[in-house]
């Protein structure tokens, strides 16, 4: 256990530095490098551009400022200062993350309880209208592209009807006021990132309970007598859960996709939307700074899902007994 | 997925096509024309869609969008079926340490923020009609290797390869002649079943002024600055949005209707 524990946190670290490098790397090849703002300035002089390039440690060799900062990042956990507002990258992040998390808590939720209860009950009544129309409309949300989603929802929810607004968070004083205030904010970013992850999430949910239906053990508790309730929350939902919930964790990259698109079209103050301000306006450190908190976080809430796995069932739990581990049976 | 809906999504894309395809026989307006005196224009019996904020005619770059949205989408995944295709297979063929390295490359790239380092690669290779389709097809491979790999795997050993070498035949006419066409059919429809995503995440990135450059249009890009079209020609703004969910709409109809969805599982095999 320890010893998968310890491979698991090595595997991590080596994915946070491979994308670091990359990315690093790929900074570096845009046109100008980090300085490239700059020198598209035409009152930039050459001698303005030596002095700039400098003053932000770009004048020594490539592998060198890596490596710097590299030790400023990982050891110090600094991760320098923006190019364009001049305040630590760190800090910036810090005040934005929360918006994040707030967005992508909030459609987990959603597409968990949506996506739970209309995946169940396409699962119940398989091959019926309901599972046809289930089947249409998941294939409809993982078609539809986010941002236009966004756009045709500001329109019809608040331009239209007048009913949400059209983006921003709500000032902290309306929230102090009424809660409903920062809640309107919420409630279109959040449906919006959630329609995806929803769709595919509970198509997992559907197909899995399917099968489990099907399964011998479905049958004995049914002759028993339970309850079709009880036969499909109790027996059939433990077998086709775990699956669908690593399902759920594995498409987190996906929404950090999700983030910078529909933070975009809501303005919503979060790291996305701080992510792409930084990309065009050429602030690499806080570009970089983003991918590689983002990649941590990927990491971090996938070892969470594992770990969750682990604990909802009993068969993946490694035992002194046990015939393989998963890393042998692959 | 009933057959019906299927005859459905074929004549959907058909049309698409067609209307791209016919594009200039269609519209009485050139693809950049600009007309000062409409600019931002609602729809009218000239301009059915209305006009853009430079005053160009909406259906008619909707038209000439479709090509290269589609364009991009095939290149995407044909790139996308390549890598695939020679990762998975020198993983498979060679096994040992070259399938290590391609397992660990999998997970790699399961396991970032793919849409943000696709951005910044966008941003740094500069974003042109032939570097977007290598940019995504470089971030979507994996499934491919994945199921080329596993053929591979599974063929290896068989008679016929046993065959083939007896009968003097070498590594590379044993792969291509051999191995390769037994992996065609499950990469085919992993591939066309990636088209709706890569046309997705192609009209993402034009969407945020990082995918293909204007004035060349794609569905994506003529949505850029859409939101502040809302309310003055919301026809404009939703046009092309609609068309790429109906696209995408059909080719999931057609090619990944059966299963839940492509795997997500972040271990690579």
């Amino acid at each position: 256990m320890g010893g998968r524990i310890l491979k698991r946190i090595l595997g991590a670290a080596v994915v946070v530095i491979l994308v670091s490098i990359a990315v690093f790397a790929l900074l570096h090849l845009a046109p100008g490098g980090p300085a490239g703002l700059a020198a598209q300035n035409p009152k930039t002089t050459g001698d303005d551009l030596a002095r700039i390039r400098e003053s932000f440690g770009l004048d020594r060799p490539l592998p060198l400022q890596y490596l710097l900062w590299f030790r400023q990042v990982f050891l110090r956990l600094d991760f320098g200062t923006s190019y364009v507002t001049g305040r630590p990258v760190s800090r910036m992040i810090a005040e934005r993350l929360p918006a994040t998390l707030e967005l992508m808590g909030a459609a987990l939720l959603l597409a968990l309880v949506a996506g739970g209860v209309l995946g169940t009950l396409a699962a119940v009544r398989r091959g019926g209208a309901f599972d046809q129309v289930f089947s249409l409309l998941t294939t409809a949300g993982l078609s539809v592209p986010v941002f236009w989603l966004g756009l045709v929802s500001i329109y019809i929810f608040s331009i239209r009807l007048g009913l949400l607004p059209a983006g921003g968070r709500g000032a902290l004083a309306e929230a102090a006021g009424s809660p409903g205030g920062r809640l309107a904010h919420l409630v279109l970013p959040a449906a919006v990132l959630a329609i995806a992850w929803l769709a595919s999430w509970s198509r997992y949910l559907r197909a899995g309970l399917v099968e489990t239906l099907e399964g011998d053990f479905i049958r004995t508790a049914r002759a028993k007598g339970l309850a079709e309730r009880s036969v499909i929350l109790k027996h059939a939902m433990r077998g086709a859960l775990l699956p669908a919930v690593t399902v759920l964790f594995m498409q987190i990259p996906a929404l950090f996709t999700g983030a910078v698109i529909t933070e975009t079209v809501f303005a919503w103050p979060g790291m996305g939307r701080l992510f792409y301000e930084g990309l065009q306006r050429q602030d690499y450190t806080r570009v970089l700074g983003i991918v590689v908190i983002s990649s941590f976080l990927i990491i971090l809430l996938g070892a969470l899902g594992d770990i969750l796995c682990l604990l909802l069932d009993p068969r993946t739990r490694p035992a002194e007994a046990a015939p393989m581990t998963p890393e042998e049976r692959t | 997925m009933n057959a019906r809906l299927r005859t459905l999504a074929v004549i959907l894309l058909c049309l698409i096509a067609g209307a791209a395809l016919l594009a200039p026989l269609l519209s009485p307006f050139q693809r950049d024309e600009i007309d000062l005196d409409r600019i931002a224009a609602a729809p009218s019996p000239a301009h059915m869609l209305g006009t853009d904020s430079l005053g160009r005619d909406v259906l008619t770059r909707l038209l000439y969008g479709g090509r290269y949205t589609l364009l991009v989408a095939g290149l995407s995944v044909a790139v996308a079926a390549c890598a695939g295709v020679v990762l998975g297979g020198a993983a498979g063929w060679f096994g040992g340490a070259v399938d290590r390295i391609v397992a660990g490359l999998v997970h790699l790239f399961l396991s970032i923020p793919v849409f943000l380092v696709l951005l910044v690669a966008a941003a740094a290779f500069g974003a042109r009609l032939w570097t977007i389709p290598l940019l995504i097809g470089a971030m979507s491979w994996m499934e491919t290797a994945r199921i080329v790999r596993a053929r591979f795997m599974q063929v290896r050993g068989e008679e016929f390869v046993a065959a083939a070498r007896a009968a003097g035949a070498g590594a590379p006419r044993i792969v291509l002649r051999h191995l390769l066409p037994q992996a065609a059919a499950p990469v085919t429809v992993a591939a066309t079943a990636g088209l709706a995503n890569a046309m997705l995440v192609e009209s993402a990135l034009s969407y945020l002024g990082f995918g293909v450059q204007p004035p060349v249009p794609t569905w994506g890009n003529m949505l850029t600055g859409a939101a502040l079209m809302l309310r003055s020609s919301p026809a404009a703004a939703i046009a092309p949005g609609l068309m790429i969910f109906i696209a995408c709409f059909a080719f999931n109809m057609l090619f990944s209707a059966t299963g839940p969805g492509l795997a997500n599982d972040r271990r690579p095999w």
